[in-house]
């Protein structure tokens, strides 16, 4: 059946995860099944799973003090102690997810989104994360918690 | 994430891509997709069977474009599927490298 005949499959779903770049992929794995029990539709699923790419790899990256000129981040031994938990809520209209971490405060809502708008001599590439987040959600929050921070991503539909 | 390289006609060579290009792929395949791109003038990416793309995919791409560019050539990605080719845009990467359907006319992009 086409997801957009599909009923969407109201509930909660929560888990942990560390951080490291290969939990990133076992989180997606993991998004995209509650996507399909979920019925979400393909462009549903596809903007979470963007989302989440960049948001957890936001936070190994720079949660713990690595820099991104280091290239050994994915593998650095200072995540240890960080603790990723990403919690998904499907209602009728929308859908949301919250990713919260124990790292270093950083209020994505704040940051500016970079996009390629210089010519190829001039561009330093990388840091599109944040545009990516900004585009693929219809609404985002940041809180600090207690112990870190907690971004919560919206998707309509 | 697996990596092919093909030689075409014309002196341009294609790299097909296949799997997604998240961040634990573009880390893999960063230093062996530069290295091409540094020997070789006027590279033809095809994404067709990549499923997924994140920055720093992008970010592997946009190396490889600079890469080609100081060997007096360019990059043209090929066929990317619509949710792929929806993040490229997005991040505004075809203003600086053309994103194609038509193989036929890939020669004419590279100027041949």
């Amino acid at each position: 059946m086409p997801h957009s005949l599909r009923k969407r499959q109201q509930g909660h779903w929560e888990r942990a995860f560390k951080a490291d770049v290969s939990e990133i992929a076992s989180a997606a794995s993991w998004v995209e099944s509650i996507a399909d029990s979920a019925g979400l539709s393909d462009a549903q699923a596809f903007s979470m799973q963007v989302c989440l790419e960049e948001l957890m790899s936001n936070i190994v990256q720079h949660g713990e003090g690595h820099c991104s000129s280091n290239s050994q981040w994915p593998s650095g031994p200072g995540n240890d102690h960080l603790t990723i938990t990403i919690a998904i809520n499907a209602y009728a209209d929308r859908i949301t997810m919250s990713v919260e971490d124990n790292a270093r405060p950083f209020d994505v809502s704040k940051a500016v989104g970079k996009k390629i708008d210089q010519p190829l001599d001039q561009l330093e590439p990388g840091g599109l994360g944040i545009h990516l987040i900004k585009s693929f959600s219809s609404a985002l929050q940041y809180q600090r918690t207690e112990h870190g921070n907690r971004v919560t991503v919206e998707f309509k539909g | 994430m697996r990596l092919s390289v093909t030689p075409l006609e014309n002196g341009i060579t294609k790299i097909s891509l296949s799997g997604r290009l998240d961040v634990q792929s573009a880390i893999e395949i960063d230093d062996e997709f530069t290295k091409i791109a540094k020997e070789n003038k006027n590279l033809l990416v095809d994404l067709a069977e990549v499923t997924f793309i994140a920055s720093l995919g992008i970010r592997t791409l946009v190396i490889g474009a600079k890469a080609t560019a100081n060997n007096g050539g360019k990059m043209v990605l090929l066929n990317p599927q619509p949710n792929v080719e929806q993040v490229l845009r997005t991040s505004h990467i075809d203003s600086v490298m053309p994103i194609t359907h038509d193989a036929a006319t890939v020669a004419k992009m590279f100027g041949r």
